[in-house]
């Protein structure tokens, strides 16, 4: 081996030993991921734009990872936070601002300023106390101070409880939001149905001092590709707290034996745990952020696009088990021969298809990829038509007019993708789905 | 409402576990790109998922498969990269990130190569790190790096010889003591 190959091999395995020693904290990645992601939507541009701090801060997207994935999951069975924030937050001034359009640190409201920092340690106590007989391993923890140029994160604290029936994972973090934030509220929803693999269980409860409990026992993995179980409750309260406990059947959430049929809490244990008073101390260490800024206005709403929809679907047939997200919804059609689930996206694609006829699409052109085989009508609306599978099979239209507008029907042989095909067709045929995508009554919002 | 605001986003949870199983690595690569300034690292990471979101919203919403995204791993390492390298551009050329090295169980001499190797990292220009990051770490043929880096294969061997010498004369012999296993 010469010296030149010999150094090469040496920085492979340099290399991959620096990089291995990397653990994140992929709860807060994907919910800072996604928040971002969220917020350059709204914008309703995929380019990097420019802009100043908003005044978003810690935020609500914990919740929604745990109705779509099962759980807040660390990386290689390391501690995560439970309750996902901005506890990365952007580099201060110390590293230099990495990109204009990133996000701050979280806004802190100056009227509310917090009372004495929560250590670590504090928080794995204040577990330990809540936890019935058994041993107890602190496996991690956080306090709410934040460390050296971090913003205050979301502390949590991590322990491998055993109660002489299997050792299990417990962990539990506390966030707090702006009070009645609609993202808080959003994190006590029970999940959609539809998305969730059966035998998840949920229950959603307002209590009598008006906050609202959430408890659900569901799987680590959504396809239960292994069954380890994941249960939590998560409590928002009025004062804008989020606490969330959440627990294993195994010792780590992923990468680790099941150790026992169900974890060890109840229900009823978890949401005790949750609502206890002690969190008190740790949720008046925390800042206040300030509300959301609200959606601008110009996707549609869930609630249009199923308005609009319910007037376009043949007669005889109505909306059930409604669901969705600002530029999209769905929704179940009951024929009588089995559930058949329906979803859509009204998307303003303008931009995207101006990119295309000039050329300048950046990131990859969107129209060629997904339009490339369409047939065109009188009008100039190019239209697809696609039979797919997930779980079941789907059908759809995807059409995108001349002026940028972009509708996509999908139709199931099931109530949910995720679930097993109860008919051989949709309740929608082509025709049908084509009719719906290609309405006039979708109009571009300016 | 008509019901719709009962359930949480399911397209939204439908993402997350499309790139859930992928931040970890995604982090590792950028603490690697950033030599070790985890702060920047994770605003790397989110600035890519935020991206990726946008993509995925945009392209296709039918159970997670994008229709310009048909490997979201390689996808996402690639749109990581060129934000490292956009957000380089912008910043000061003096600036250089400051270590903030794990201390992970393990031997001390592993933690004495990790320090040095990131400290060496960090005294390269970006594109020289995105480099050696993209063809050592992520294993990625001279084709694909210069892909990824909107370069041409030539110039991509150039700037690799060229990294890796520099790297030699930072670590000098360091590397070899450190890596003897």
């Amino acid at each position: 081996m010469s010296t030149d190959e010999k150094f090469e091999d040496d920085l492979i395995y340099a290399i991959s030993r620096t990089g291995d020693a990397f653990q994140a904290e992929g709860t807060a990645l994907l919910s800072g991921g996604l928040r971002r992601g969220r917020r350059r939507w709204r914008r309703g541009s995929a380019a990097a734009v420019a802009g100043g701090v908003t005044a978003l801060a810690l935020v609500a997207t914990g919740g929604v990872y745990l109705a779509g994935a099962g759980g807040p999951r660390g990386d290689g069975g390391q501690p995560v936070t439970v309750a996902a924030a901005d506890g990365s937050g952007a580099p201060a001034s110390g590293t230099g601002a990495p990109d204009a359009g990133a996000p701050g640190t979280p806004v802190q409201s100056a009227a509310a300023a917090p009372a004495a920092a929560v250590t670590g340690e504090q928080m794995a106590g204040l577990l330990k106390a809540l936890l019935p007989p058994g041993t107890v391993t602190v496996a991690g923890s956080r306090g709410s101070a934040g460390t050296g140029n971090q913003p205050p994160g979301a502390p949590y604290a991590s322990v491998v409880f055993d109660d002489g029936h299997g050792q299990a994972a417990i962990q539990v973090g506390v966030q707090r939001q702006a009070p009645g934030d609609a993202s808080l509220l959003d994190q006590v929803k029970c999940p959609d149905p539809k998305f969730q693999p059966a035998g998840v269980v949920c229950t959603s409860t307002l209590l009598a001092d008006g906050s609202t409990l959430m408890v659900l026992q569901g799987y680590e993995y959504p396809d239960r590709r292994v069954d380890t179980k994941a249960w939590s409750a998560t409590l928002a309260g009025q004062d804008g707290r989020l606490v969330q406990v959440q627990e294993w059947n195994a010792a780590k959430e992923k990468d680790a034996p099941i150790t026992r049929p169900a974890p060890p809490l109840t229900p009823a244990q978890l949401g005790a745990l949750v609502t206890d008073k002690s969190w008190d101390a740790v949720v008046q260490a925390l800042p206040t952020p300030k509300p959301q800024s609200p959606a601008t206005g110009k996707e549609y709403s869930a609630e249009e696009i199923l308005a609009i929809t319910a007037g376009l679907l043949p007669a005889g047939l109505t909306e059930s088990e409604t669901g969705g997200q600002p530029g999209y919804a769905n929704f179940v059609l009951n024929d009588g021969k089995g559930k058949s689930m329906v979803e859509l996206n009204v998307q303003d694609w303008s931009r995207a298809l101006k990119e295309h006829q000039q050329g300048t699409a950046k990131d990859g052109d969107v129209v060629e990829q997904v339009f490339a085989k369409a047939r065109t009508l009188p009008d100039g609306t190019k239209v697809v038509f696609e039979k797919g599978a997930d779980k079941a099979a789907v059908w759809t239209v995807d059409s995108l007019r001349p002026d940028g507008m972009r509708v996509v029907v999908g139709a199931y042989t099931a109530g949910g993708p995720k679930q097993p095909s109860v008919r051989t067709a949709p309740a929608l045929t082509e025709a049908q789905l084509e009719a719906i995508a290609t309405s006039p009554l979708w109009v571009l919002k300016k | 409402m008509g019901g719709a605001g009962a359930a949480r986003d399911a397209k939204d949870g439908e993402f997350l576990e499309l790139v859930s199983g992928r931040a970890g690595h995604l982090y590792r690569s950028a603490c690697l790109l950033t030599s070790g300034d985890t702060h920047l690292a994770e605003d790397l990471v989110q600035e890519t998922l935020g991206r990726m979101y946008v993509l995925w919203r945009r392209s296709a919403w039918r159970s997670g498969r994008s229709a310009a995204i048909d490997n979201p791993g390689a996808y996402a390492h690639t749109v990581m990269v060129r934000t490292f390298l956009a957000q380089q551009r912008r910043r000061s050329s003096t600036e250089r990130p400051t270590g903030d090295v794990p201390e992970p169980a393990g031997h001390e001499s592993d933690s004495t190569l990790r320090l040095t190797l990131l400290d060496a990292l960090g005294r390269m220009p970006a594109r020289d790190r995105a480099v050696l990051v993209l063809r050592y770490w992520e294993d990625r043929s001279v084709e694909e790096t210069a892909e990824v880096m909107r370069s041409s294969a030539g110039a991509v061997r150039t700037r690799s010889s060229r990294a890796l010498a520099r790297l030699r004369t930072l670590l000098g012999d360091s590397l070899a003591e450190l890596a003897a296993r």
